[in-house]
């Protein structure tokens, strides 16, 4: 048995082998095509989308009956040499009808392609399969290409996304050069991972390996009946990413380059060095009556400004890219290679990041037989904030106090320090960012491939394998420096992490698609299997010869650490589908996926997601036709859907791969030190649920697409979506001894909402100038509507640097993440006014209170104010949010402007907090210039106290914000150059263009950037200073060769 | 190819992908390689002795600021800043509150103390669950569990005197659900206490040899199951435990008072915690004092120092040739020190004019280096004089021998030069008694304790509030009798056990 078991487990192993070598030898048989340059009849033309007049790229231009052909390039335009004027052309583009045009001996043939969106006839991809949009029956958004394309000056693809599509919430987990992006279908769904499952060219992936200018399509499938297909991983939607291929014919070369520069949108308003020293001696004034406390501030008006450590730190920095993209094919053999390199200094001193991206698309076709396979190539650098990261680092920017001096060139390491106590407090931020290198770098290869069968006329099988390869490396180096006595580090450090993952997907698909008078089937069934395996190693040694020699080995080993581990997750699924349809007016999809997962004990490891979505052609009836000259096309759909969800990231800790299995840590970090040495200990530290399982989110859609005039399209979609058995992290009171908090199935969430979406194209005057609008609307509105035990409250994070206790909170009846926060009422202008603050028993609710000091509402009514003393106090999530793109071409020239923004949400910004706090020696806002005094009475900034007794700086409504915003995201101008001028050089098309991004954010928000979402499910309203967001103004040349 | 032999290739297609998911089904069996489970565990001696030392962690506490925490959660902040002896500076907010008596449950210092405490009775619970199941040497097995029942009994001894009102915990809970306990009352505890030390007295040896240095003694459980029983008044019980310590003739004072604290595991020494100033497998075993409380021109933090009360109660007597109390020489640093500190004179390393007071036992002045690190100096928990003056106590509440208490205060008088005290009134010896200790144990993380157990002097004819107020605490104004006795309930017990109520007042 134990033999089989493991003959098996090889068997799957070594699929993991040949898969390279398969791709390989792909790589070797297809060979590059060399440029094909035939003297003949040489024909040029644009394309345009005939319901707007706007150019159509991509669009595929082939020779009737034969191979050869060209693509339209960014503009539109292709060139094609034919071998005689007679021939005929064929323009093909996914979901427009295509056109056959004969030459008659023209040189330029320029075509307009009638969009079957119009009509209903646009292919969207969806899981395992194409089909037409008209038949679909669930929730399927089609990305804008064009859109992201526009914005392909960002180093990621994600960011491109933001805005575009209703129900799609995109944002930067921070505005640090590679940051990841965190992306929300409809809302949360789930306490653990949020982020949609992301599938590229059949595999899952992630769009930070994919070059903008390389996506053909992306759909995001936000039902449940359109993403039951992935089962277990659907419930957070799907993305699907599809590359581009090559075409038969012409090769094709388009080169993108651009350069631009970032610069910093907003500074928190600190105090300079006088009004440091003002602030700081009268704080220590009005507590205790020393004045000055520091010598070093006992002549503030001498100090001048300091150093200003936001401006010295945040500046204008470059950022670059160029890409480049190499197309043909001949016969039924076709490629597509490209490669982009992006080059990115961030807004903060000394951080960067830098990516290649390689990627190869081949496409051979043998009769019945197809083979494709899709390689791609990405590296990644990236310098981090040093210390504590981001958060950390933002945040002492801020506090770091501006009477310390940047330079001082007899300290070690050349940096300045504050003078002595002073120091306790902050320290240098710059030095510190020159001196701590702490650096990313990972490398991430992916190969997929994939043959196809067509037997029997209406079947398909289809093997799909991928086969990925992620290398991460991190190196932390500290050198010896001095600042000041307690602002020094005697000796270097270096650590470093390696870690590889391993990933593996076998797909064994089988299609059934046949049309039987009305009656139109799709059938497909399917198994599929998949296992990553995450490897990692850590060392790290301290105390080096010199500050030079960053390697291990260079150590002197005063302290040598290593560590590592071992992970590893398997999913085996079932899946099938069926989509009828009858007489392009009834339709029917239904799903339904099996999932076993390694990740839950034996008794839970099966899951089954069914989902069925049903689809009612209106406009293809005979009673409507006399409506059918105002409403083209309108369609109801409606559909149910139960989805699953795993733990989070089973790399982020070994405890969610193997939740339900008890351990026993047996670790120096349980040692203890006897007289004879130092002995390692063991103990079990954490509780296990034995019994964790599935996530179940049963999704309800209707919706309805319809179309009006030839003008405007409208889609627009109701949902509630119910989640059942959320996995929680549920704390445990600290007295059980251990503060890991078990998974446990337990909770359920509820998210419900509207999505709008209307795009208006301007009617087609002439060929000089038109226009088109699109608008996305969404409202989410979500719920905890049952959680923990006995209705248990789970608390968020204390914000950054306070020991306050969470100030959200998950709690039933309440939106995920809700703030909980004291309540404070304006300022005690008068000792009556305290005197007058009384409970039921004529006590003094506020005691500790003088004027100038908050007043807190008595929330639980039991006369006094505690941290009990907390209510609801606001959503982080926004009421609506919407995105506006305006785009538009006046000859030459062509336009685009896109809006961005939410409505309603909240959010507690710990910079503003953290400054007006008052109780310690670093830097302070400028706000307390205008502290309450008995001279100062009209301000909401209470009395200076370095003692607080009345408790002013705990978090409070004081500190929560309107969040609303509205962002000019992306405004470009581009020029293409006129035909003649460039054509001699074998230039088919050259564009100019500027653009910026995060130009403008009207907000009332007072912190770096209201898009933020904090760390994870909990603290999403809460701004814990995070690397603050750039603008960035961008200029770049398109080429087509 | 023909139609038929694709039909095959399907075919074999599909039932070879069919066969190749059925083996891949298996691959969901997976176990956790990175850590043992319990099915492996509590097997042999060496796997009680690793258990055994995840409770003695707790002890110290390895989590925290790069080294040892219990300095700070269980000894250091709840003891030191809200007595009535130091003044502080104000770097970090919780202490300063904790000192102000303004500090909330949101404060982390109880969290701190809760936390680690709580850490070591979970892991004490399972060497005494699980431990007896483990075929191995008797002797050897019954002391282990001793060991662990005595660190049981020092972690809920700490719960109790700053909580007192804390849920009493003896088993393994398994179950992820319901683990929230309500809060025991205060007497339970104290009797759990007390058979847990009066277990570990039964089993634990008068010393061990050098490899097994650092372990608890019977001298440790006695001296805590004689201090538990003063703390609850039982004065003749603990007379006759402390006279058990006493009669063993196992400890006795260092001659020189200073060198207590640059002496590890001296003859004077009861029980300590075991640093070494450096780092073993990863983990810092460093003392974080000396870099605390070291003043900042020497490169310490300079979080907290003597105040003036403590001086002028040094001041009150002088040695028989007319010298200052040796233990003041030994205990602080201020201007007429003429020791070295740091390799200076006072003057050289605070500047001419300078009034500063430092603390100078556990930190590392003696050395003449400027601080760069943690120190390496053990941390005294229980040393003899304590036991001698805590005696001399109970003698006297009990109506036990005067002349052996005044013997026994006489001995710690002594060795710091000082003449016998000679009264007799009950009212002078306790007042005496309160006063050497004072002298005898400052920056030891003792006076705020003893405070609290006299609920003001030893006398009773002040109040805590009152003794704060005379002795110029800073934040004697805020103190709230009836509430600031007690440290709050962590406010992360309070947000995930809904059967805990808060101490009265927070």
């Amino acid at each position: 048995m134990k033999n089989r078991y493991w003959q098996q487990e090889s068997l799957c192993r070594g699929i993991t082998k040949i898969l390279p070598l398969l791709v390989a030898l792909f790589c070797v048989t297809i060979g590059i095509e060399p440029l094909m340059a035939q003297s003949n009849f040489q024909i040029s033309g644009v394309v345009k989308d005939a319901s707007n007049g706007s150019t159509m790229p991509g669009v595929n231009v082939l020779i009737k009956s034969t191979s050869q052909g060209t693509a339209t390039d960014l503009n539109g335009k292709y060139t094609l040499t034919v071998s005689s004027p007679q021939d005929t052309l064929v323009f093909s583009y996914i979901g427009y009808e295509s056109k056959v045009v004969p030459i008659n001996g023209r040189h330029v043939v320029n075509v307009s392609l009638v969009s079957e969106a119009i009509k209903g006839q646009e292919m969207v991809v969806i899981g395992y399969g194409v089909q037409k949009r008209s038949d679909l029956s669930s929730s399927v958004a089609s990305v804008s290409t064009a859109q992201i394309q526009k914005n392909a000056t960002l180093p990621n693809v994600a960011q491109a996304l933001e805005g575009t599509t209703a129900g799609v919430n995109v944002s930067p987990s921070s505005g640090a050069p590679g940051a990841s992006i965190n992306i929300r279908v409809r809302g949360t769904n789930t306490m653990g991972d949020n982020n949609p499952l992301v599938i590229i060219d059949g595999s899952p992936g992630d769009l930070n390996n994919v070059s903008p200018e390389d996506i053909q399509s992306i759909q995001v499938l936000k039902d449940a009946a359109a993403a039951a297909i992935y089962g277990s991983r659907a419930a957070n939607g799907v993305v699907i990413v599809t590359t581009k291929k090559g075409h038969s014919g012409q090769t094709h070369v388009t080169i993108q380059s651009s350069y631009g520069i970032q610069s910093p949108t907003k500074f928190i308003p600190v105090a300079n060095a006088e009004q440091y020293a003002t602030i700081d001696n009268a704080l220590h004034l009005t507590t205790n009556g020393q004045v000055p406390v520091f010598d070093a501030l006992k002549n503030p008006s001498s100090l001048g400004v300091g150093s200003d450590w936001q401006n010295l730190i945040y500046n204008s920095e470059p950022l670059w890219k160029a890409y480049m993209g190499i197309s043909g094919g001949q016969n039924n053999n076709t490629w597509r290679v490209s490669g982009s390199f992006n080059k990115q200094n961030g807004i903060a001193t000394a951080t960067y990041y830098r990516k290649a991206l390689l990627h190869y698309n081949g496409q051979q076709e043998t009769g019945p037989i197809t083979f494709g396979e899709s390689i791609s190539f990405t590296d990644e650098n990236q310098r981090l904030m040093p210390y504590g990261g981001d958060k950390d680092l933002t945040q002492q920017i801020i506090l770091a106090q501006p009477i310390i001096p940047v330079h001082d060139s007899t300290n070690d390491g050349g940096w300045g320090g504050a003078p002595g106590y002073l120091a306790t407090q902050a320290f240098n931020p710059l030095g510190l960012i020159e001196l701590q290198k702490n650096t990313n770098h990972n490398d991430n290869i992916r190969a997929d491939v994939y043959g196809q069968f067509q037997f029997l006329k209406n079947f398909t099988y289809k093997l799909n394998a991928g086969y990925r390869i992620q290398d991460t490396y991190y190196q932390g180096w500290t050198p010896t420096y001095f600042m000041s006595s307690q602002r020094q580090n005697i000796r270097a450090t270096l650590s470093e992490t390696r870690g590889r993952t391993h990933h593996w997907l076998i797909d064994n698909t089988l299609n059934w698609q046949q049309t039987i008078g009305k009656h139109n089937f799709n059938v497909l069934l399917g198994f599929s299997t998949e296992e990553q395996h995450y490897r990692y190693t850590y060392a790290s040694q301290e105390s080096f010869p010199n500050n030079t020699l960053h390697v291990l080995d260079a150590g002197l080993g005063y302290s040598i650490g290593a560590g590592g581990q071992d992970i590893r997750w398997d999913l085996v699924s079932e899946f099938g589908r069926l989509i009828y349809s009858y007489g392009d007016k009834y339709y029917v999809t239904a799903n339904v996926r099996r999932d076993g997962s390694s990740r839950f004990g034996s008794a839970n490891r099966y899951g089954v997601f069914p989902s069925v979505s049903l689809g009612w052609r209106v406009s293809n009836e005979s009673f409507f036709s006399s409506l059918s000259s105002v409403i083209t096309n309108l369609k109801l759909r409606g559909s149910y859907g139960v989805l699953g969800n795993e733990p989070n990231d089973p790399n982020a800790a070994y405890q969610d791969a193997y939740a339900y299995q008890p351990t026993i840590a047996y670790t120096p970090a349980l040692g203890y030190l006897y007289g004879g040495g130092f002995l390692t200990g063991a103990a079990q530290e954490a509780f296990v649920n034995p019994d964790v399982k599935w996530e179940t989110t049963k999704d309800l859609d209707v919706g309805l697409d319809a179309g009006i005039l030839n003008n405007v399209t409208l889609s627009a979609d109701y949902y509630v979506d119910k989640t059942n058995n959320v996995l929680l992290n549920v704390p445990v009171p600290p007295s059980t001894g251990t503060s890991a908090a078990p998974l446990v199935n337990t909770g359920k969430l509820q998210n419900k909402g509207f999505e709008v979406s209307l795009t208006y194209n301007s009617p087609q005057y002439d060929n000089n100038f038109n226009y088109s609008i699109t608008g996305n609307i969404s409202t989410v509105s979500n719920k905890v509507v049952k959680l923990g035990y006995a209705g248990q409250i789970i608390y968020g994070a204390a914000p950054h640097r306070a020991s306050t206790g969470g100030v959200t909170v998950a709690q039933v009846g309440y939106p995920i993440g809700a703030f909980f926060l004291k309540q404070a009422e304006g300022l005690f202008q008068s000792q009556a006014e305290i005197d007058n603050y009384k409970n039921k028993q004529g006590q003094l609710i506020q005691p500790n209170a003088k004027p100038g000091d908050v007043k807190y509402k008595d929330v639980n009514g039991d006369g006094m104010i505690s941290n009990a003393d907390v209510a609801y106090s606001g959503s982080p999530f926004p009421k609506f949010s919407y995105g506006l793109n305006f785009s538009a071409n006046y000859k030459n020239f062509d336009f685009t402007l896109f809006l961005q923004g939410t409505y309603g949400n909240k959010m507690f910004d710990t910079n503003t907090w953290i400054t007006n706090r008052g109780t310690l020696d670093y830097n302070f806002s400028t706000d307390l210039l205008n502290a309450w005094a008995p001279n100062n009475t009209n301000t909401n900034v209470p009395r200076l106290t370095f003692n607080d007794p009345n408790h002013n700086s705990d978090p409070s409504t004081r500190f929560l914000y309107d969040a609303s915003y509205l962002r000019f995201k992306t405004a470009q101008i581009g020029y293409t150059l006129p035909k003649g001028l460039l054509g001699h050089l074998g230039v088919s098309r050259l564009r100019v263009f500027v653009n910026a991004n995060n130009l403008l954010t009207i907000t009332k928000y007072p912190g770096y950037d209201p898009s933020y979402s904090g760390d994870g499910l909990l603290n999403r309203g809460l701004d814990q200073g995070l690397y603050p967001v750039a603008r960035t103004i961008n200029g770049g040349i398109d080429i087509n060769f | 190819m023909k139609r038929k032999e694709f039909l095959g290739t399907i075919g074999a297609g599909l039932l070879g992908g069919a066969a190749f998911l059925s083996g891949c089904t298996k691959l969901l069996n997976q176990i956790n390689p990175n850590s043992l489970t319990p099915n492996n565990f509590w097997k042999t001696a060496s796997d009680a002795e690793a258990n055994l030392t995840a409770v003695y962690e707790s002890f110290l506490g390895t989590s925290g600021w790069g080294a040892a925490a219990d300095n700070w959660y269980n000894r250091w902040v709840p003891a030191l800043y809200r007595g009535d002896d130091i003044g502080i500076t104000h770097d970090v907010p919780d202490w300063w509150s904790l000192a102000l008596f303004t500090f909330s449950s949101s404060n982390g210092e109880p969290s701190g103390n809760w936390n680690m405490n709580y850490t070591g009775i979970f892991r004490a619970n399972q060497v005494i669950e699980y431990v007896p199941g483990i075929n191995m040497d008797t002797t050897l097995r019954a002391r282990y569990i001793g060991e662990a029942k005595f660190l049981r009994a020092y972690y809920y001894f700490n719960l109790l005197t700053n909580f007192m009102n804390i849920p009493l915990i003896t088993s393994v809970s398994q179950v992820t659900k319901d683990n929230a306990q309500p809060q025991a009352k205060p007497s339970d505890v104290w009797a759990q206490i007390e058979k847990d030390l009066t277990d570990a007295v039964a089993v634990l040896p008068a010393t061990y040899d050098a490899a097994d240095q650092g372990r608890v003694t019977k001298g440790a459980a006695l001296a805590y199951l004689g201090k538990t029983q003063l703390y609850q008044k039982k004065w003749g019980a603990a007379a006759a435990t402390f006279q058990q310590i006493i009669d063993s003739k196992t400890y006795s004072l260092m001659p020189n008072y200073f060198d207590i604290f640059t002496n590890d595991f001296n003859q004077e020494d009861i029980l300590e915690v075991n640093y070494a100033g450096g780092t073993f497998k990863g983990q810092a075993i460093k003392n974080v004092r000396t870099r605390e409380e070291g003043p900042s021109e020497a490169g310490g933090w300079y979080e907290c120092f003597p105040n003036q009360w403590l001086i002028n109660e040094f001041m009150k007597e002088k040695q028989t040739n007319g010298d200052l109390d040796g233990r003041m020489y030994g205990s602080i640093i201020w201007p007429n020190n003429p020791q070295l500190f740091y390799g200076d004179t006072y003057t050289q390393l605070f500047g001419a004019g300078a009034t500063k007071t430092a603390w100078r036992k556990y930190n590392d002045s003696y050395m003449s280096n400027l601080i760069q690190d943690y120190g390496d100096k053990n941390d005294k928990v229980v040393r003899y004089a304590d036991v001698l003056l805590m005696q001399a106590e109970a003698l006297v509440q009990s109506g036990g021998s005067t002349s052996d208490a005044l013997k026994y205060i006489n001995m710690v008088r002594g060795r710091a030069g000082l003449s016998d005290f000679t009264g007799t009134a009950k009212t002078d010896i306790l007042n005496e008694i309160e006063h050497q200790r004072v002298l005898e144990l400052s920056d030891e993380c003792i006076r705020w304790y003893d405070l609290w157990r006299w609920n003001g002097n030893i006398t009773g004819t002040m109040n805590i509030k009152q003794a704060l107020k005379a002795h110029g605490a800073i934040g004697a104004d805020n103190f709230v009798i009836g509430t600031h006795e007690l440290l709050p309930i962590p406010i992360s017990e309070m947000q995930t056990n809904p059967k805990m109520k808060q101490n009265p007042g927070f």
